[in-house]
């Protein structure tokens, strides 16, 4: 971000101490030209726990969190240490929120956190911060897997630290992330269904080149093979010798005793021969003629029948990058949009993969959206494709799953409190009345109305004697509140339906035979009671595995596939399997109470205390440079933050004094506070800079000057926002003829900015962002209006379909008065084929047009230790237009030509143009051509 | 007013980072005189702290060579002696390699010091009494540690080639093929070698390098492994116990170990010792198999050798706690709590010496 704003400010004052632009850049952190806003919508009553090693904080509201995450994360504390051979040399602060949109208000990052995160670890102050998203086995995984990390990086730094390498061989992130999975959750269906399709659908990445989820995947099931064939010991071996060897693979091969490319040999055989054994059992992804999508995640399906009774599926796809809820005709091919998403405050999140859909039989959707500080059900008529009403709640921060009573009046869901708790809620949508109907830390999820509306069917952790996996399914009586067992094993045992209106046979996901696939429950059902007897049938054998299934009016279902790493959406009668198996249900575990057993209890006998701010270090350094002009420069720089990372004091200390008699006049000094506890960030500053600069117009000056600055930014939702900032300071500018001008200003900014693009590994690919600044500067000394500043950019990015993508920008830059800074629009990032300096003026304006597409999906350089990708690779048309002037407008310049960029490494983009320049009169002779490292504009 | 140069101030940085290296981190380690072997005693109440210093870098090798002096080698490749009543240095301190020590061995008969580094892929033969280097020798792809036995020093690679030198000179005198890729280095017992290799089998060879028998054991990459006059036992990974005198694999009672163990078993007159990664310490009958006690309410990691006298079993816990146990009752005698993890431990006719993760060398007793 620092090279776009450091890019934009295109002031030519030609700094001595570069380190003065981090001034500039840490007023606000959030102050960034463009990019969403992460919006602190509460204030966290934040309370300290602290057990033998690990320091928690929470707020009050999260307390039995608090001790199940203390008590968890002691436990594997104990184990790791074992596993690792290593133990900590400090505490580890772990920070917990109560559910993703908490979390997603940490500062401990500053930067937005995505709905894909479970939790991190951040390394420069060792802290774990981990949401609890309403499920124990996920938060006891996540608080192991993020403790793997810290054992990790704790034990492999210690070997460079004691050894003071300074250049050690990386650690790959297939290691890192792969250890984590494997010595945390182990092996699952999840992982299974992702290596068994990326068999099948040949995408199995060489692990020196894997990228993206798949690290994760990947990472897990080579360990899991390396662990079994060659020991836990050679894990831990490599993570104490790697630094003796050039590259990771050379470590991994010499600690095997094998050659790194027969070792991965070994492992993809290994994986083919038990895909193999399991496809004689099981069977591919339906064929495409069911299929009724093509790409991209499709899960969720719900089943309506429109005003001309033909039926349709309505469902969450990302299809085009961002999730969209859309409807398909069962019979038909065209789809088409019902709700867009993640682009409007109203609907910033629909929560892929996690929610389903819910259609009554008035046509009524009902579908979950985060808007703001927590997540609302919106009901909306598809029919006439208007909203029906919004349902939401002040103690309810999460939903999830909202499901139809058979009457159409009332919605059961599951949400969570403030607290994290995670229970099942009853909306009674005509009287507006939520009722709670469970209360407990256990996990309730995907509940569904019988089909005589007296009883809710769920699946939940709830009875687990260890709640580290697996659920089971539950029926409520609604009448009486008791809660039955209709599973008790150890699978995931998830999204119950009722199949065909019957009472006593559901259809639901299990993962029993190894992936999740679909089976059917048969019970025999009184009128207020139950007598158990279940059977269950097998409805689906998938090798990779399913994510929903719903029953339409026949024999046929609607399913999500996880096929060639999507989830693509069916309609096809399911081939039943003829095996039938009784369910043992003996039912070991009592009914009742629903209350967890806290055990394993806490040793530590401290209370809990409040959170104080205690500010440590961020970041420390010193510049010194050589200036051919100037001389020996130096300067140094500091930061400190709080444990929450929501106050920050930035130092800044410089001298540019050739002469001893100089150095009290030259110093450089800033003092920086930043507050980012509340929805609004404040920052406040002093500073006294004392600099020799350069500007083409104005040639060599020194200037002084010392002043105050205070900056506001206030996020009116999470993509647009308000931007105030205020400067008063004293300038005295020397030409070098003895006669200083002063001056005495006072500049006031304001600025709209908008931002709700979406981004590939190059750029924008669509949305728009703008941003609009006004700012008059005025002279108190002389009392009169000093000069001022007007800034106009906007950018729209229209999608053709999912790889095309039609660019534009339009920039107006307006300044004047007196001591004005004038604006730089030539350059690869602005007019193409123009200098950087050739193209300036008090005035501006600049249109760029680019036409960008696909180039090529993979270029990759391959080295003995080191692969370095520039994929994919996008091409571009462009067309600029525009020119800077100081009174009389020249006249328009522009350029057209043909670009490539790619991003390097999964990081910075490389890019390249060529074109001609033209005046519209003429296009220039020869091809102009210009590198640029930065993202599209 | 006079200009600061930059040329003049270059020159003053690079004179001060020379005086550095040239006065404080170079020279060579001189012994001396009067070295004797020492005993142990017990430390029979909660000790104290008699001194700490920190040290330049994490220890990796410590060697009391006398009731006063303590030979000191660095992951950073410092060498050095301290005096171990006060921890006061003596002498300055030699940077043999800006790199990892990993391996050293002294000969006072010859007054020869051993440092090996894997990282270098260097041995250095250092004369204590000159203050010199006596030879060095490049070893690709060094094992572990190194065997110095009569006038040889025993390299070991990991491509399994072992190498005699002369120890004297550094020149190669012997040399053997294993064609098997090796690990851990190699050790002596009863004038024999042993080395492990990365297939699991434990290697036994005469000084002269000639193959007398091999073991297919199928040993992890780091088994737990100790010697005594008699007996190697080894706990492999899967917490098989195996015990060997010369005559081979000797039948015993003891069984699977269920929990991880990573420190060396010990075996006391009729007593193993077997310390579990959990912080238990078991004491077995060697006749029965049978359990004499078990300590169970220890501090966390268990990784490093406990240390015993004729009478106790001293237990450092990687966490920062040292346990005494009563070697015949198992029962606790007292217990020490330093403020960091403990990173290096050696019991001394001195006391106990203890490296922390804050690179505090102490003398507790």
């Amino acid at each position: 971000m620092g090279i776009i704003l450091i890019m934009m400010i295109r002031f030519v004052r030609v700094s001595r101490l570069l380190i003065l632009f981090c001034f500039c850049i840490s007023l606000i952190q959030s102050q960034f030209y463009f990019g969403r806003n992460k919006i602190q919508f509460e204030q966290f009553d934040w309370q300290v726990l602290a057990t033998n090693h690990f320091d928690i904080y929470y707020y009050a509201a999260e307390k039995k969190l608090a001790k199940l995450a203390a008590a968890s994360a002691e436990q594997a504390f104990t184990d790791l240490e074992i596993k690792f051979n290593h133990t900590l040399n400090g505490r580890v602060p772990l920070v917990i929120y109560s559910n993703h949109i908490h979390f997603q208000q940490t500062n401990v990052l500053p930067s937005s956190i995505p709905e894909g995160i479970g939790g991190f670890f951040e390394h420069i102050k060792g802290r774990v911060v981990i949401p609890y998203t309403g499920r124990i086995s996920d938060f006891l995984h996540v608080i192991r897997h993020e403790l793997v990390h810290v054992f990790m990086f704790s034990k492999t730094m210690q070997n460079i630290r004691d050894r003071g390498i300074s250049n050690s061989t990386d650690i790959p992130l297939w290691f890192s992330e792969g250890l984590a999975e494997w010595w945390s959750v182990g092996w699952d269906s999840r992982a299974e269904m992702v290596i068994r399709d990326a068999l099948l659908h040949n995408y199995l990445i060489p692990l020196r080149q894997v990228g993206g989820y798949l690290v994760y995947k990947e990472g897990q099931s080579f360990l899991r093979y390396y662990e079994s064939n060659y020991g836990a010991d050679r894990i831990r071996k490599l993570m104490e010798e790697f630094w003796l060897y050039q590259t990771f693979a050379d470590a991994l091969a010499a600690i095997s005793g094998k050659d790194y490319e027969d070792l991965m040999t070994e492992w993809e055989l290994s994986l083919k021969q038990n895909a193999a054994e399991a496809l004689q059992y099981e069977t591919l992804p339906p064929s495409a003629d069911n299929r009724l999508t093509e790409s991209g995640m499709n899960i969720s399906p719900a089943i309506y029948r429109n005003k001309a009774g033909e039926l349709h599926t309505i469902y969450l796809s990302n299809n085009d990058g961002y999730t969209n809820i859309y409807s398909h005709p069962l019979n038909g091919q065209d789809r088409s949009v019902v709700i867009r998403g993640e682009r409007t405050p109203n609907v910033e999140s629909l929560h892929l993969l996690q929610t389903n859909i819910s259609v009554n039989n008035e046509n009524i959707m009902a579908f979950v959206a985060k808007s703001g500080a927590r997540d609302r059900i919106i009901l909306r008529n598809i029919s006439s494709n208007k909203d029906n009403g919004i349902y939401s709640h002040k103690d309810i921060v999460t939903i999830r799953s909202p499901a139809w009573s058979p009457v159409n009046k009332n919605l059961v869901f599951s949400g969570q409190d403030f607290g994290g708790q995670s229970d099942l809620f009853i909306w009674d949508e005509q009287a507006d009345i939520t009722h709670r109907l469970t209360d407990d830390i256990y996990s309730d999820q995907d509940p569904v109305f019988s089909p005589d509306g007296k009883w809710i069917l769920f699946s939940s952790d709830r009875g687990r004697p260890k709640l580290d996996n697996g659920l089971d399914l539950f029926l409520m009586n609604l009448s009486s509140a008791e809660i039955l067992y209709l599973t008790q094993d150890s699978f995931n045992n998830i999204k119950p339906r009722w199949l065909s209106q019957s009472p006593n046979r559901i259809q639901f996901i299990t993962d029993r035979s190894g992936t999740p696939n679909l089976w059917t429950l048969t019970f025999s059902h009184g009128d207020d009671s139950l007598k158990i007897q279940p059977w269950i049938k097998q409805n689906s054998n998938f090798h990779t595995g399913v994510n929903d299934g719903v029953p339409t009016a026949g024999d046929s279902m609607v399913f999500s596939v996880f096929q060639n790493y999507s989830y693509q959406i069916h309609h096809a009668p399911l081939v039943q399997n003829d095996s039938i198996i009784q369910i043992p249900l003996d039912l070991a575990y009592d009914n009742l109470p629903w209350t967890l057993d806290e055990k394993p209890a806490l040793k530590h006998q401290d209370k809990p205390t409040p959170y104080q701010l205690k500010y440590s270090l961020d970041l420390a350094q010193t510049a010194v440079s050589y200036d051919p002009i100037y001389g020996m420069l130096g300067g140094a720089q500091l930061s400190l933050s709080d444990q929450m990372g929501n106050r920050y004091y930035h130092f800044l200390l410089a001298n540019s004094a050739q002469r001893s008699s100089d150095i009290l006049g030259r110093f450089n000094a800033a003092v920086t506070m930043v507050d980012l506890t509340r929805r609004s960030n404040v920052a406040l500053g002093v500073f006294h800079f004392a600099n020799d600069y350069y500007d083409p117009i104005q040639a060599f000056y020194f200037e002084r000057s010392f002043g105050v600055r205070a900056g506001l930014n206030f996020p009116i939702h999470i993509f647009r926002r308000l931007e105030f900032s205020t400067s008063l300071w004293s300038s005295e500018k020397d030409f070098y003829t003895g006669k200083p001008v002063t001056a005495f200003l006072v500049s006031n900014f304001i600025s709209v900015v908008h931002d709700n693009t979406l981004w590939f590994t190059n750029g924008p690919i669509d949305g728009w962002r703008t941003r609009i600044t006004f700012g008059p500067t005025f002279d108190f000394q002389r009392a009169k209006f000093h000069n001022y500043t007007i800034l106009f950019d906007t950018r729209f990015y229209y999608r053709q379909n999912t790889s095309l993508t039609l660019a534009h920008r339009t920039l107006v830059w307006f300044n004047d008065g007196s001591d004005i800074r004038r604006y730089y629009i030539g350059g690869s990032w602005g007019l193409r084929g123009y200098g950087f300096h050739e193209v300036y003026g008090r005035k501006a304006f600049m249109i760029n047009n680019e036409l960008r597409f696909p180039f090529a999906n993979s270029l990759a350089l391959n080295f003995r230790s080191l692969t370095i990708a520039l994929a994919p690779v996008r091409g571009a048309f462009f067309l600029d237009v525009g020119n800077a002037w100081d009174y009389k407008y020249p006249g328009t310049l522009g350029s057209i030509g043909f670009g490539l960029r790619g991003s390097l490494m999964g990081s910075f983009v490389l890019r390249i143009d060529m074109g001609k320049k033209t005046d519209f009169k003429k296009l220039s002779k020869g091809l102009f051509t210009q590198f640029f490292f930065g993202w599209d504009f | 007013m006079k200009r600061i140069s930059s040329k003049g101030f270059l020159y003053f940085y690079i004179t001060i980072l020379v005086l550095i290296y040239t006065v404080g981190c170079s020279g060579a380690v001189t012994w001396p005189q009067n070295i004797s072997k020492t005993t142990f005693e017990t430390i029979s109440r909660t000790p104290v702290e008699i001194w700490k210093q920190k040290q330049p870098a994490t220890v990796s090798g410590i060697e009391s060579a006398d009731n006063n002096i303590l030979l000191i080698t660095s992951h950073r490749g410092h060498v050095y002696l301290l005096d171990s009543e006060t921890g006061d240095r003596i002498g300055k301190i030699w940077q043999a390699f800006i790199s990892d020590i990993s391996s050293h061995s002294l000969d006072l008969n010859n007054d020869l010091l051993f440092i090996a580094s894997r990282k270098k892929n260097q041995v250095i033969a250092h004369n204590i009494a000159q203050g010199r280097t006596a030879w060095k020798k490049k070893i690709m792809d060094m094992q572990g540690k190194i065997v110095s036995y009569n006038d040889k020093i025993y390299i070991l690679q990991q491509n399994g080639i072992v190498t005699a030198l002369d120890k004297l000179k550094g020149k190669e005198v012997l040399t053997l093929q294993l064609n098997k890729a090796v690990e851990q280095g190699l050790f002596l017992w009863k004038n024999q070698l042993l080395l492990k290799t990365l297939d699991g089998e434990l290697i036994f060879l005469s000084l002269d390098l000639k193959i007398i028998k091999s073991l297919d054991l199928k040993l992890c990459a780091e088994p737990a492994l100790s010697m005594t006059d008699q007996f190697i036992i080894i706990v492999n990974c899967d917490g098989q116990i195996t015990l060997l005198d010369q005559s081979g694999i000797l039948s015993h009672p003891f069984e699977i170990s269920t929990e991880t163990v990573y420190a060396p078993p010990q075996i006391l007159g009729q007593k193993l010792l077997l310390s579990l990664a959990n912080g238990n310490i078991k004491s077995l009958n060697m006749n029965t198999g049978k359990r004499v006690w078990e300590f169970e309410n220890g501090d966390g990691l268990l990784n490093l050798p406990v240390q015993t006298t004729e009478t106790q079993v001293i237990i450092p816990y990687s966490r920062g706690t040292i346990i005494s146990l009563d070697l015949e009752t198992g029962l606790e005698q007292w217990r020490y709590k330093l403020k960091h993890p403990i990173r290096h431990f050696k019991l001394t006719q001195m006391g106990l010496i203890v490296m922390d993760s804050k690179k505090y060398l102490s003398l507790i007793r």
